[in-house]
């Protein structure tokens, strides 16, 4: 004949014993366990007197003695929209500012064949200056001693491919390790004074 | 202002808020709310009246004068337990109170440690509670509760005393869930023990 092992009461089946949620197995392990039957009615009593405990109260000043080393904080009203206030050396500076815009105003709009002109001219020279620049810098590129080999490793499609796999590889490598060293640590924060 | 009375149908977090816009009678509120679970706390962590009522003192104006920096999503009973159990503990720890346990400490893991922490009674402070330890059961399970390891005091008295769930114990101590139940259902175990011994005599 088999004997299979007691399985007494433990602490969990306490807790569900007390919440009337008992597993039916441990229920009738319960009915036949003389030594579980005692431990759950006596955790029951030692509950039923902890629950009876009664709740001490402080003297009746208590109260008044805590909010007179309180600082009851009012919060200040919070402004809509807040001006710096305006002193004399203000008001002369934004004064100096809109005569200044209302004259740029008053100048483009009379000699407005010369603004075009200067504008014309600055535009062209913007544009020289930056196609001598792209000019300059892919000579300086195409004579650098490594760029026969870079040039020769994106000789073929495929192998063109490759090298933009790596490179985007090596780039969200990049990221990622950048995201690791900027990340602040997420710590649990408890309330204040706790 | 509002009229004393009206904050009784308010929530924990209607109150606070109340309070974090400067209502004084919210502080009130939170006290009338409070002081008893709290001292009563107190009271059975360090056993003196005087002493309890100091830490609750303590305990209040921290938690009153950081009401501002409260925030929301923490449960405020929890906060305010967290704040008293911890002026206990640190009192305890600084008087070297009351360390007893009929199992001996529960991080003795040879049987001379467990023989070293075993039933260390204290003799100090005890007629404290002489009134209620004259009413005879719920007598024994002061003196009991009292004789208990401070952890597992403060484990036993939120949860089956101020009826705080497992989880709320393990965020007022700052201890895993796991060590909040093996607390609590240590210190039922010696509850029991002396219960039945009171009862066999």
């Amino acid at each position: 004949m088999t004997t299979w092992p007691t399985k007494h009461f433990t602490a969990d089946d306490l807790d569900a014993f007390h919440s009337e949620a008992l597993s039916s197995e441990m229920r009738l392990h319960l009915e036949s366990c003389p030594d579980c039957q005692k431990l759950a009615k006596l955790d029951r009593e030692v509950l039923a007197l902890l629950r009876e405990l009664p709740s001490y109260a402080p003297r009746a000043d208590f109260g008044e003695r805590v909010m007179s080393r309180v600082t009851v904080e009012k919060p200040g009203p919070v402004p809509v929209l807040s001006f710096p206030r305006l002193t004399r050396r203000r008001i002369a500076a934004l004064t100096a500012l809109a005569a200044g815009m209302v004259a740029s105003v008053a100048w483009s709009s009379s000699n407005r064949v010369l603004l075009d002109a200067w504008l014309d001219g600055t535009a062209a020279s913007l544009f020289n200056w930056g196609s001598a620049l792209w000019q300059n810098g892919v000579a300086e590129l195409t004579a650098q001693p490594w760029f026969e080999t870079v040039r020769q490793v994106s000789d073929t499609p495929l192998r063109l491919a490759l090298a933009a796999v790596a490179m985007v590889g090596l780039y969200g490598s990049g990221i990622f390790a950048l995201r690791r060293l900027v990340t602040p640590s997420a710590g649990t924060v408890s309330n204040a004074g706790a | 202002m509002i009229p004393p009375g009206s904050l009784r149908a308010k929530t924990d977090q209607e109150v606070v808020a109340l309070a974090k816009e400067g209502s004084e009678e919210a502080y009130r509120e939170l006290i009338r709310r409070y002081e008893r679970p709290v001292f009563s706390l107190i009271f059975r962590m360090v056993r003196n009246r005087e002493l309890a009522e100091d830490l609750s003192q303590e305990t209040f104006i921290k938690v009153l004068n950081a009401v501002q920096s409260y925030r929301p999503e923490f449960k405020f009973s929890s906060w305010v337990f967290k704040i008293a159990n911890n002026a206990a503990i640190d009192h305890l720890r600084k008087r070297e109170l009351d360390t007893l346990s009929l199992e001996g400490s529960p991080h003795a893991d040879t049987p001379e440690l467990i023989e070293a922490t075993v039933l260390q009674v204290s003799e100090r402070g005890e007629n404290q509670l002489q009134e209620v330890e004259n009413r005879e059961l719920g007598g024994t399970i002061e003196q009991a509760i009292a004789r208990l390891r401070p952890e597992y005091r403060s484990c036993i008295l939120l949860r089956h005393v101020e009826g705080r769930t497992y989880e709320e114990i393990a965020e007022i101590l700052n201890l895993p869930l796991g060590t909040v139940k093996t607390y609590i259902h240590r210190a039922r175990n010696e509850l029991r023990i002396l219960l039945r011994s009171v009862r066999e005599e």
